[in-house]
Order: C-alpha cells, then structure tokens, then sequence
C-alpha cells in the first residue's frame, strides 16, 4: 500500500469516518487500514486521559492485523465491508489474549484463550480488534469511582454522565476513537450511553447474536449489540454476527447493501406516548425533539398511530427482579465471600437477589409473558415503535443524587423484557449542546425495519454531523 | 421495612450466606431489602394460580 495516494486533509479526518465510508475509500485506495489504525491510535493517545475508554488497547496487534489487511485488500482478496475496519470489545466480552476485567477486582488476571463468538465472526469478517472498553463493573454498577479503572467520561462534557453500562463503546463512538464496538444490553446498556453519547446502538432481536463467551449479567435479557456513529454501520456490524439460522431479512446480510434509504410509505409507526408524558414525564427537550421526530417520520411516509402498552414502571419491575435474580445466581459466592471486592453501587444492586425469592422470580416470569404477548398485539396493528429512551439529557457524573434520580427514567426495559429488537439514536441537542435520543422497535426478527427507519431519520436530520469538541 | 431490626436484617443476611457482607456493608443489606420491597409493591395486578411463566415450555424442533 505504499504507492496509494491520499491527501493530508483527509487523513486528519480519518478518525470521524464511518465503516461504510472506510471501506468504499479502502477500495478506492484513498487510506488503507494501517493508515487508519495509525491516526486511531494517535488520536487514543491523545484524548483517552480524559476520556478513560479503554481498559486494554492493543495496539501491536491491531497494527499487525492492519498490516494483513493492507496486503490482503491490495492483492485483491477483500472480506468485505469489515475488512479492515478497528473496532472496540467491551470489556465483558472475551477477546483472546486480552484481560476480561468487567472492569472489576474480582476479574483481575482472567485473561481468555478463545474469542467470544461475535468477537470471532467480526474478526473473520476482517475486523481488526482496537483493544477492550470500558464498562460498569460487571455491566451493572456504575458509574462507579472506587474502582481500579476510572468511568468513562462524556465527550460532549467530560464532567457529565455516558450511560452505561457500554460506556467505554459510546464515548470512544463519538469522540472518534474507532467506528464501531460492541455492547452488551440487560436494561438497557447499549441504548443508554448510544442516548447520552449522541451514536446509534442497537439491542437485537434476543438470540440473535451469541452471547457464548460474554460474561452473563441475566441469561435470559443478555443481547450483545452493535455500536456506531453511522446506522449503515450498525447494519454491517450486525450482519457479520447474525445467527445464520436465525431469520433474517436478506438484505441485511448483503454486505453490498449499507442500507435502505427509502421512504416509510406504507408503514405504520405506533408512537407510545403515554411512556414520556404519563409513566415518566419527560424533559421538555426530550418531549420536544421525540414530536420532532414523529414529524419527520410522518413526512417521511409513515402513518404515526398513538399505541398503549403496559405501564413503565411494570416493565421496570419485572426487569429488575429478573435481573436481580439471575445476577444473584451469578455473583453469590462472590458476595459472600468477597463483598468488599465490589464497588459499592454494584454491591447494592446485586445484593437485592438475594433476598428474592423463587416466588418472585416465576411471578415475574409470568408477568413478563403477559408483557409480551401486550406487546405482540400491538405489532399486530403497526411495523415499527417510537419512543423515548433518556426521559432526561446526560445528568452531571459526580452528581451521585442526579445519576441515581435519572438512571430509572428510561424507557428501554420494555424491550430487554420482551427480546423486541430497539435502537437508540440521536434526535438532537439539547440547550446544553448535550446529546437528545429517540428509540425505535420492531417485530421480532425484523432489525431490517428497524434500521430502515433509523436510516431515514439519519437522512433527514443529519443530526450525527454533530460532534463534541475535544481538541 | 420501618419495623426491620438491625437482628431481623443480620438473620436475614445469615441465611443468605451474607454474613461477611452484613459485618462490612449492612447499610447495603439494609439497602437492598428494602429495594426488593419496593420492587414487589410495583408488580400491582394479579397473577392466577395455574398462569405459566416465560419463556414457553416446548420441545426445540416441534
């Protein structure tokens, strides 16, 4: 790749393009993936002081992937739109050869032989791995500062607070470190630090990607999701996972198609209401660009229907004894013998499942089933969901009283309840220049849909032009 | 919760093998037992005796 040719200009914007972008200039040969990995990595050197996104950066071996890559694609044998492309591992999933922390003291020192499944279907897809990002310790506690690993800071103010419990994906997304990671969500924690971040994050369908060698937080909510500044890039994230025997619209997995970018005519979109103004009263901003955003969709084709589902606060409940209870099933020897090993805010949330019992477990269980079977009728009636996902804009990361009042008031549970696929997205900023989201869901299996939408709305607003200031 | 006993809350953290835990943190058992208390007065409607939970119980491949 020496011989290719590239302008100074464009290798300093090197670090904000998105994977489809890279791909169509590696084949272009205007950049290659040394090129890339080289200007990441100088920007990781710079910024990630204050941002603290990784945990492990590998930086040898991305170069020496990069280098492969580079050799490949200029012989001809091209993978694919991956190939080549750096992307980040939340620090819950295994990457071989690299620490799994879960950004606790109970991990130090458990380094993995194998590759999680999705690491490894990335990998052969040609992704190159940057290194493991942060999370809250053990994708639940959090944020959380007596920890040997410092939280992750917001790039659009690094005094406020990511989401998480992907953390580390949603700030190094949006603060131009890589073009795309991977997250883990249980309540949330793919779609939350996509809201406070301003990037795209997707929850798939439940089981559409392996969660094999990812550390469980509650078996039966785990999703592993794909992040990026581009919904196009989601798509080719999630295309090179998808259980191959799991349903699946053909176009998502034609890595030639980035995405669809056609209009919503035809569609129905069931906008719940009820979710931001009488389960949990949203900001204003919030409520405002969540309207905004209906318009758009609207002028876009689709038809915006008012749907009703179960209260938030239900959802909520069955969420969090699910979850607690799994957890407990998980961390139990753990807590018993080495409590003081937890950072305080993980203690208190997993020790609750001890004291659940089998009652509230199967009652949730059942609770749970009725929640689907609400929400299936309502896909009976329309394609697509909106909805809130933050009720509030990025609180203050010290402020331990706003983090805890705002971490409940979200509206993404329903859907880690359910297994429904839902994205989270940008629908602007707020006053503050702090980033505003929105959250779209679809049948199951039907990610395709869901995507379509998102990529209309990315056409139409442009909002991930967008980006914090750093330097 | 207000009538729990600091003796109620350790027998409780007991019979959870959380004795340690209770030595050292029991504002967090204290914490976390009241927060499953409230998480069940959230679960408001009822359920019937015979209703079967998630996930469906079927054989893979029928």
């Amino acid at each position: 790749m020496a011989s290719h040719d590239y302008s100074r200009e464009m290798s300093e914007e090197l670090h904000w393009l998105g994977i489809a972008e890279l791909h169509a200039a590696f084949g272009a040969r205007r950049t290659s993936p040394v090129e890339v990995v080289e200007a990441l990595l100088r920007r990781i050197e710079r910024l990630d002081e204050k941002l603290h996104v990784f945990v492990t950066l590998d930086a040898e071996n991305a170069r020496k992937a990069a280098r492969a890559a580079e050799q490949d694609i200029e012989a001809g044998r091209h993978k694919g739109p991956l190939h080549g492309i750096p992307i980040a591992i939340k620090d819950v999933i295994d990457a071989a050869g690299l620490p799994t922390t879960c950004q606790s003291k109970i991990f130090e020192g458990n380094i993995p032989s194998d590759d999680a499944t999705s690491v490894a279907q990335l990998r052969r897809a040609g992704a190159i791995v940057l290194g493991k990002v942060a999370t809250y310790e053990f994708a639940l506690g959090g944020p959380s500062f007596d920890l040997p690993y410092p939280p992750a800071r917001n790039p659009w103010h690094v005094d406020h607070s990511t989401g998480g419990s992907s953390s580390g994906s949603g700030v190094g997304l949006a603060a131009g470190l890589f073009p795309g990671a991977l997250g883990t969500d249980t309540a949330g924690s793919v779609r939350n630090p996509a809201s406070a971040c301003g990037i795209v994050g997707l929850k798939p369908t439940y089981g559409r990607v392996s969660r094999q060698g990812v550390f469980p937080l509650a078996f039966t909510m785990d999703h592993v999701g794909p992040m990026a500044r581009r919904v196009a890039d989601i798509e080719h994230l999630l295309a090179a996972m998808a259980d191959r025997d799991a349903p699946y619209i053909d176009a998502a997995t034609d890595a030639a198609v980035p995405h669809r970018p056609a209009d919503l005519r035809g569609k129905r979109i069931g906008f719940v209401r009820h979710f931001h103004e009488r389960d949990m009263p949203a900001d204003n901003e919030v409520a405002a660009a969540l309207e905004l955003a209906a318009r758009v969709f609207e002028e876009a084709g689709a038809e915006i229907v008012n749907v009703s589902l179960p209260p938030l606060d239900a959802f909520a409940a069955v969420n969090r004894i699910i979850l607690q209870a799994e957890a407990w099933a998980v961390h139990a020897s753990w807590l018993r013998t080495r409590p003081q090993d937890y950072a305080k805010l993980t203690r208190q949330r997993l020790l609750g499942g001890a004291f659940l019992s089998a009652e509230d477990y199967v009652q949730a269980q059942r609770r749970r089933r009725r929640m689907i079977a609400a929400m299936e009728d309502v896909f009976r009636d329309v394609d697509l969901l909106l909805c809130a996902s933050a009720m509030d804009p990025p609180c203050r990361i010290d402020d331990a009283e706003a983090v805890a009042r705002t971490y409940p008031r979200q509206a993404r549970t329903p859907f880690s309840v359910t297994g429904h696929p839902a994205l989270a997205m940008m629908s602007g900023l707020s006053s503050a220049s702090l980033p505003l989201s929105l959250q779209l869901a679809g049948r199951y299996w039907d990610e395709a849909s869901v995507l379509s939408a998102a990529a209309v709305f990315e056409r139409e607003t442009q909002f991930y032009r967008h980006r914090p200031t750093l330097e | 919760m207000q009538d729990m006993t600091e003796k109620s809350l350790q027998d409780m953290a007991e019979a959870a093998g959380l004795g340690l835990a209770f030595q050292l943190f029991p504002e967090d058992i204290r914490a976390a037992v009241k927060q499953v208390a409230n998480q069940r007065a959230a679960l408001r409607d009822d359920i019937s005796a015979a209703e079967e939970p998630w996930p469906p119980m079927t054989i893979p491949g029928k």
